[in-house]
């Protein structure tokens, strides 16, 4: 696989990288028989070198085949297929979860939650209008639930939580 | 001792006792279930409220709690793959394809049952062999440490499915992030590159949330998944007796190394559930279809973690050790009570160790009768709408990251090993090594560096020692003959 060969090229520089940093690791306290702190990064920089090195070069490994799988369930199972959401929707879901942790610190967990669950619901469901109120009423019950669960119950001290 | 077990059994048959254990079980499994509350936090929760109780009453609570924490990521790990607790990372391997499949209960139920066999094997042992495992356990030294983790190492070539190159990469990125932070001996900063956050290490919580859980979220958020129909009723409990009769040897197996792993401190179930999965695919005559919903591949692990809690009190009781955190915490909650646990504690309270294993026992068949009676709402949580069931997700596994340390920072590192572990499956590098060398790396190169102080820079100690030699050179003839496998498999398979 060509995947495969850029991988494996990649971890063997990554190896490289990681035997470079390791010899200027410093050992102020090596005391009588202690390797130092620079033996296992330098060891692991060395084996990842290697297999990467194998990875890349080695003749590509035919791809295993699922075997036929008597244990999947019957069309009219219990289990249902659900078609992938289009990728403009799939982007925005990742920028609404990474904005999500980086909104965590200055919104507080509530209202950085109830955006985040508003948004990724949205993205995710159909577009009508009483889905958006449904998913907005869930996602408020929600984060005031978990909030008070982990404020108001179990005593911890999370940022931000509006009830608890 | 017997005689004492029997009576405290007798005595824990209390309503009042019962009902209180059984909220320790619950509040446990709750805790279990969700990434980033562990058993350790529910233990620690419960604690105080034992305080007013008499002795029996709370440890025999404290005893429940922390059974049921162990226990509780097996829910979250079959339905959604999310490992709700470290020792619950092997069962997402089988359990969630086969729940997947349209086999939650089956999955559920199995891995119940597993857990339950576990405990009670666990709590034999404890009983049997206390004393004299805790002789064992005492003669391990440095040594005999790194050769058992390069020993339980080795397995990342049974975890590595079909292609070892792969297995090996992926285990060799899981010891290299468990260096990132100050060096287990002296302190130094590694690969912190000025960052102060970094300096701590990384936490198993991010890491394992990261990699199986975040990466889950995205395979589903970006691809057509499947869901249960609302409509059909879960059939049966779908455990075969047949399916349990063929797993007796696995199930031994396992117990015995999850008590084996449980008893030495600073291991743990983590690693005893990924062990035990390396070992029962190792010895399976089927292996090819470990990953793919085999019952085995669920036995397993969900068998060895629970009986590395009988391994685990094992220290804990007779040395007064505490292997973990929850048992740390375990110890406290002990001396609370009057119990002070320690060499001298078979001869001057055995009333209360026959009481703690008491407890053990009540504390398995009531978390097996709890997990059972409620296994037909588990799966429900499948039934939710793709649409709703996914942010929530997200939600709490960033919530439950956070509280695991509260720092932001654990955020930002669960999505980069989130897309991570979404890299690695999309090419097939395999999970399973990743995490068992993230989890034995630190333990390893520790144990490793101190051993080669003791010997003063001596490396023939970890062939001069016995246990040590013993345990390298099973690990070398485990290593040469999969080796040999593979390359006789492959020129097979040329011709």
């Amino acid at each position: 696989m060509r995947e495969d060969r850029v991988i494996g090229a990649a971890l063997a520089l990554m190896g490289v990288g990681m035997v470079a940093y390791s010899m200027t690791i410093a050992a102020p306290f090596a005391s009588s028989g202690d390797p130092g702190p620079a033996v296992v990064p330098t060891v692991l920089g060395v084996l990842l070198a290697g297999l990467g090195l194998l990875l890349a070069l080695r003749k590509p490994v035919a791809e295993p085949e699922d075997p036929e799988d008597h244990t999947v369930p019957r069309e009219d199972d219990q289990v249902v297929r659900i078609a992938a959401p289009t990728r403009i929707r799939q982007i925005l879901l990742g920028v609404s979860f990474v904005a999500f942790v980086a909104l965590f610190d200055i919104l507080g967990f509530s209202l950085s939650a109830i955006l985040f669950l508003l948004a990724s619901m949205v993205l995710l469901g159909p577009a009508n209008p009483a889905y958006f109120a449904r998913a907005a009423a869930l996602s408020v019950c929600v984060v005031l639930l978990v909030g008070f669960i982990l404020n108001g119950l179990l005593d911890l001290s999370v940022p931000g939580v509006w009830i608890g | 001792m017997f005689e004492l077990f029997l009576s405290s059994i007798a005595n824990l048959l209390q309503i009042h006792i019962l009902l209180l254990m059984a909220l320790g079980v619950g509040v446990g499994l709750i805790f279990g279930a969700l990434p980033g509350l562990s058993a350790t936090m529910a233990v620690a929760l419960m604690l105080p409220l034992t305080f007013a109780m008499d002795p029996n009453t709370g440890i025999a609570m404290l005893v429940g709690t922390y059974i049921g924490g162990v226990s509780g990521g097996l829910v979250a790990a079959t339905l959604l793959r999310i490992p709700g607790t470290p020792s619950s990372i092997a069962t997402t391997f089988d359990a969630y394809p086969l729940a997947q499949k349209g086999f939650p209960i089956k999955a559920l139920a199995t891995g119940m049952v597993a857990s339950a066999v576990g405990g009670l094997l666990g709590l034999i042992v404890l009983v049997a062999f206390a004393p004299v495992i805790a002789r064992y356990a005492i003669r391990f030294g440095p040594a005999e440490y790194t050769a058992l983790t390069v020993a339980a190492l080795m397995l990342v070539i049974v975890l590595s499915e079909t292609d070892m190159v792969k297995g090996l990469i992926s285990a060799v990125l899981g010891l290299s992030v468990a260096t990132i932070g100050f060096a287990p001996i002296g302190g130094t900063a590694r690969f912190t590159f000025g960052n102060i956050d970094l300096m701590a290490g990384i936490s198993i919580i991010p890491f394992m949330v990261g990699l199986f859980a975040v990466s889950q979220l995205l395979r589903d958020g970006t691809s057509s998944g499947v869901a249960m129909r609302g409509s059909k009723h879960l059939r049966g409990a779908g455990i075969k007796l047949a399916e349990f009769t063929a797993n007796i040897p696995n199930m031994l197996r396992s117990s015995a190394i999850g008590i084996a792993i449980g008893v030495l401190p600073g291991i743990g179930g983590s690693a005893a559930n990924l062990v035990a999965y390396g070992a029962a695919r190792s010895a399976s005559k089927n292996p090819e279809e470990f990953g793919r919903g085999s019952v085995a591949g669920i036995y397993a692990p969900e068998t060895a973690n629970n009986a590395s809690v009988g391994g685990a009190l094992l220290p804990l009781l007779t040395l007064g050790i505490p292997g973990d955190g929850v048992t740390a915490i375990m110890i406290g909650g002990f001396t609370i009570h009057g119990l002070q646990p320690g060499p001298m504690l078979f001869q001057t309270n055995p009333a209360l160790i026959a009481m703690i294993y008491a407890a053990f026992l009540l504390a398995t068949l009531m978390l097996l009768v709890i997990q059972l009676g409620t296994i037909r709402l588990f799966p429900r949580v499948l039934m939710v709408p793709r649409h709703y069931l996914l942010p929530i997700l997200a939600l709490l596994m960033v919530i439950g990251v956070y509280v695991s340390e509260y720092r932001t920072f654990d955020l930002w590192l669960m999505i980069a090993f989130g897309v991570l572990g979404y890299g690695m499956e999309r090419f097939r590098f395999p999970l399973g090594p990743a995490v068992l060398g993230f989890v034995l790396g630190s333990i390893l190169e520790t144990n490793f560096r101190r051993a080669l102080m003791f010997a003063g820079g001596e490396w023939l100690t970890f062939v001069t020692r016995p246990i040590s030699a013993v345990l390298l050179g099973a690990a070398v003839l485990f290593f040469a003959f999969s080796v040999w496998g593979l390359l006789r498999k492959r020129r097979t398979s040329v011709n």
